[in-house]
């Protein structure tokens, strides 16, 4: 009886022996895999944090240097600087509390909602960037123009100088006429780019970006024109050198002959 | 009114008026009783108290005669600067303007094109811009 009592019991501990460690192996298996799973959203948590402050960092960036441009910018008005400036400067901002609420985010898919966020965003930075880099050309246009206007007057002056003294200036007057018109109407396709550009908004974009397009044509024209002009006015120059040299230089050879 | 009549009713008034004469008329009461003790007994009180008088005059003399030169001083003091103001003022005024406007010779010419030139690299720079702009592309966040 004793003896039967020792097997039981032994053959009892013995089972629980070979069957804990069974039942041990089945959590740590499940464990394991949670673990890389963790792992694995913790890598594209920290890879999707790390792009988004990436393309954020870009457009702030980018958007801060818009802001030194609208300042430098000499032909717009005050008004039209600040309305300008708080656009920007609004994105900005937007910007800056998406990232500080992206940084902390430790959900996925609140932080895939929130990278979705910058995709969406993406409208504003993509019309702010060409159009106010289109206003900058625009008004960098109008400043050479008015430039231009006054190198022309004073050779204006120059050609009617020379004409006061009897030296044909027929051929200078031409270019001079041809350099006018060039600069009139640099400024007029300068102008219109602006005009077109300042009023579109985030909102419509990409079905404004043909307006951008347009406008960008018209400062290449507004450019050509300007660079037309200014050829003229060193044909002109040229042309008041050598009238000059050839009353200059009549008195000085006027010896030579008589020897 | 109340005062004056309040006066005569007092029985004792009759005694204030002994007590004013001992002090202050007395000096004509007690010639017949008693001349040469009353005599030099008002003498050294006026010395004694003269002297004093005399310095508290002087005092207030130097004192009112020191309070009209400081005023008349300081009034001579106060008028030069409230005129100095009115004075300096004019002294910003002058402000002459240069020559305006460049001239046309020849080197003012060049100047000018080599600046318009300069304009238009800028103008190259800032086009080039532009079209940086209508081509940028988004970093992929998928």
């Amino acid at each position: 009886m004793k003896k039967l009592a020792i097997a039981i019991l032994s053959l009892i501990s013995g089972g629980i022996i070979c069957v804990v460690p069974a039942f041990a192996q089945t959590p740590t298996l499940q464990t394991s895999k949670q673990v890389a799973q963790i792992a694995r959203q913790a890598d594209r948590t920290t890879d999707l944090k790390s792009r988004a402050d990436s393309e954020i960092g870009r457009r702030v960036d980018k958007l801060t240097a818009l802001i030194s441009r609208i300042n430098a910018m000499k032909r717009l008005t005050n008004d039209q600087k600040t309305t300008l400036t708080t656009q920007v400067q609004t994105e900005i901002t937007n910007l800056q509390t998406l990232k500080t609420k992206i940084d902390a985010d430790t959900d996925l898919t609140m932080l895939q909602t929130d990278v979705k966020s910058i995709v969406n965003s993406y409208r504003v930075f993509a019309l702010f960037l060409p159009r106010i880099e289109v206003i900058a050309a625009g008004d960098r246009i109008l400043e050479t123009a008015d430039k231009a206007s006054t190198l022309a007057a004073k050779l204006q002056t120059r050609i009617s100088q020379a004409q006061a003294s009897g030296k044909d200036v027929s051929a200078l007057q031409t270019s001079l006429t041809d350099m006018q018109s060039k600069i009139t109407d640099a400024k007029t396709q300068s102008q219109n780019a602006i005009n077109t550009v300042m009023p579109l908004k985030p909102e419509d974009y990409p079905g404004n970006k043909g307006v951008l397009l347009s406008a960008r044509k018209l400062l290449q024209t507004a450019r050509q024109d300007l660079v037309d002009a200014i050829k003229d006015a060193k044909t002109i120059i040229q042309g008041l050198k050598t009238l000059e040299k050839g009353t200059t230089v009549s008195p000085t050879l006027t010896p030579t002959p008589s020897i | 009114m109340a005062f004056l009549s309040a006066q005569p009713q007092t029985p004792v008034t009759p005694a204030p008026p002994a007590q004013t004469v001992a002090s202050t008329p007395p000096p004509a009461q007690t010639p017949p009783a008693s001349a040469p003790v009353s005599q030099p007994a008002p003498a050294p009180k006026s010395r004694g108290k003269s002297p004093l008088l005399m310095i508290i005059i002087a005092v207030v003399l130097l004192a009112v005669v020191g309070a009209g030169i400081f005023y008349i001083s300081s009034r001579k003091t106060a008028a030069p600067t409230a005129v100095a103001p009115t004075v300096t003022e004019p002294t910003p005024t002058p402000t002459v303007q240069g020559n305006a406007g460049g001239g046309t010779t020849d080197t003012d010419l060049d100047t000018e094109s080599q600046a318009i030139d300069s304009n238009l690299q800028s103008l190259d720079s800032d086009l080039t811009q532009v079209d940086q702009g209508l081509s940028d592309q988004q970093t992929n966040l998928q």
